[in-house]
């Protein structure tokens, strides 16, 4: 048996799309607030937990493996085996701010964000001293408050930005989903692992055209 | 599991695999807590963010023990050299970083033995790691075994990977981040030839056959060559010892500040969920800091192995066979009881009280 971690909402439900093309199917998805779900042929588990919890999981090995956001794995450094990217969740992780906010030149910047970490290391590169206010969620209000200069987040469509006068100022890097394996699993459970890493490695092949 | 009942089964441990130790003629050595910043800084052997460190009188920082290796060659560096130098040691290590709620202290068994390169040395210690596990009962393991230099003179090699970047190829490698690795390397413009090869070495690892006629086609000069065959020599001692079945390759090991010199290997366990024993030839140090010829050993995470001795349904062995119990005024009877009793071997604990009476602790506890 395979057990495997999923972030509970998009994530999920994307993965249970892409583990039907191979043959894998979960019937009472979406069904019931089951939080631990079956295949039909008892050969895999998903345990669908919170996003930012996904890598804990793996790490501990109570899951073998599992599906998460590449922003998750630069933030919290889980102790894993990242293998492979799947097609799904394809964001950016920004700089925000007010149109014409200028990073360049600055000595020290205040920033708001869920990933301190990311934002720390981005603007160190950069060579800019960082004041970081971490927030759980709705992050945009800080520029409009007058808390921070900026914010470090993943934008997708860019909707909720625009909403609120704000604009992408400099892109990070590509988010995407990353099969992540526990380190353990990976060496005694290949055997189980391998045909079923093969088949998903091909989809998000074929998925990227 | 409560406190107590954890003590009590990392006693049962310690006391079984010390003398295990003691059948492959390892010695008890007690060794330092602290080791002064200067002499981590002088040898390369500082990992800041892991480190706890402390300010003595003096206003000296001290850094204390974050691995035990480091201060077991403090202790034997004062020693006189002799031709069979085998220790074991048990001790607490700390970690400086408390980053929620992480284990800061954690319990630590491990040997060390200082000899210059044998691979029949390689393989006892290994056969040792081994055994301290089978012997408890823990059999759901996995060796994989490495060696240092195979993948960093292949690194070494590449002049596009400047000194200060080795430590991010490593960190690549060893998540088998292929993903990263690829656009990092490609942004350093390294040769395809080379960036394939590392990219393969991520993915290295299985069974010992397999992964060795693999790794030949990478290997591109002598040390790497050499590596490979040491492994394969180690792998022929270990067939003979009878635990070839449990030993696997992975190549794609990582090595933080060049620390390991030699064979590496880790014993993962499907229950831990990770690598529960950890060890290999740290020569380089050895030599610089311990004057010796060279060195081996391996740590065991004693936390890890309470753990998991619990999801195997071990059952502790009772300390206390008989409590007996009695008053003062009749000492000749109850002594002579207790004398009887500890002569055929039982363990046994007078408590002072009213009634007297022997209960046998054994059936009371298993419940």
């Amino acid at each position: 048996m395979i057990k495997i971690a999923l972030a509970k909402g998009r994530v999920a439900s994307e993965a249970v799309k892409l583990f039907k093309e191979i043959g894998i199917e979960f019937s009472d998805y979406d069904m019931n607030r089951k939080l631990i779900l079956r295949d039909s042929s008892n050969q895999v588990e998903i345990v669908l937990v919170k996003p930012s919890d996904t890598p804990i999981y793996v790490e501990n090995g109570v899951c073998d493996c599992g599906i998460v956001g590449k922003d998750i794995l630069l933030e919290d450094n889980p102790d894993v085996y990242r293998l492979f990217p799947l097609n799904i969740g394809k964001c950016k992780m920004c700089v925000c701010g007010f149109k014409g906010e200028r990073i360049e030149g600055r000595k020290t910047i205040t920033a708001a964000s869920k990933f301190t970490n990311i934002a720390k290391n981005y603007f160190d590169s950069l060579g800019i001293k960082s004041k970081l206010i971490k927030l759980n969620g709705s992050v945009e209000l800080a520029p409009l408050l007058n808390m921070s200069d900026v914010i470090v987040d993943i934008v997708e469509t860019g909707t909720t930005l625009r909403e609120n006068g704000l604009d992408v100022l400099r892109e990070i890097e590509d988010i995407y989903s990353v099969f992540i394996v526990n380190k353990a699993s990976l060496k005694m459970k290949h055997s189980k692992l391998k045909p079923f890493m093969n088949q998903l490695k091909k989809l998000k092949l074929g998925g990227e055209k | 599991m409560s406190g107590r009942e954890k003590e009590k089964r990392y006693g049962y441990i310690k006391d079984k695999l010390n003398e295990l130790y003691k059948s492959y003629g390892f010695e008890e050595i007690a060794i330092p807590m602290f080791v002064p910043y200067d002499t981590y800084d002088k040898y390369d052997l500082l990992s800041n963010e892991k480190q706890l460190k402390v300010i003595d009188g003096n206003g000296n920082v001290l850094i204390v023990r974050s691995d035990a290796t480091v201060h077991v060659l403090k202790a034997v560096r004062t020693m006189t050299k002799r031709k069979d130098e085998k220790f074991f040691y048990n001790a607490k290590i700390f970690r400086g970083n408390f980053k929620n709620g992480e284990e800061d202290e954690i319990n630590q068994l491990g040997v060390e033995c200082f000899s210059k390169k044998s691979t029949i040395i390689d393989s006892d210690i290994i056969a040792l790691a081994v055994k301290s596990l089978i012997s408890l009962g823990i059999k759901d393991i996995r060796l994989d075994l490495s060696h240092a230099d195979f993948v960093y003179s292949l690194i070494e090699e590449i002049k596009e990977i400047s000194k200060d970047e080795v430590e991010t190829v490593h960190k690549y490698i060893e998540d088998k981040n292929t993903i990263d690795l690829l656009s990092f390397l490609d942004k350093k413009n390294v040769k395809s030839h080379y960036r394939d090869k590392l990219l393969d070495v991520c993915m290295l690892f299985g069974d010992v056959e397999d992964v060795l006629s693999k790794a030949k086609t990478i290997a591109v000069n002598e040390k790497m060559k050499n590596s490979l065959k040491r492994i394969e020599k180690v792998y022929e001692n270990l067939k003979l010892y009878g635990i070839d079945k449990y030993v696997y390759l992975d190549l794609g090991f990582t090595n933080p500040m060049n620390y390991y010199s030699g064979i590496m290997f880790k014993i993962y366990s499907l229950s831990a969920g990770r690598e529960i024993i950890e060890g290999g030839r740290y020569d380089r140090i050895s030599k610089k800091f311990g004057l010796r010829d060279g060195g081996i050993g391996f740590s065991q995470n004693m936390d890890l192995t309470v753990d998991i001795l619990d999801s195997y349904d071990y059952r502790d062995k009772t300390y206390i066979d008989y409590q007996v119990f009695g008053r003062d005024e009749n000492s000749a009877d109850i002594i002579k009881k207790l004398i009887e009793l500890r002569d055929k071997g039982y363990n046994v604990s007078f408590v002072s009280g009213d009634e007297e009476k022997i209960i046998m602790k054994k059936e009371e506890d298993d419940d």
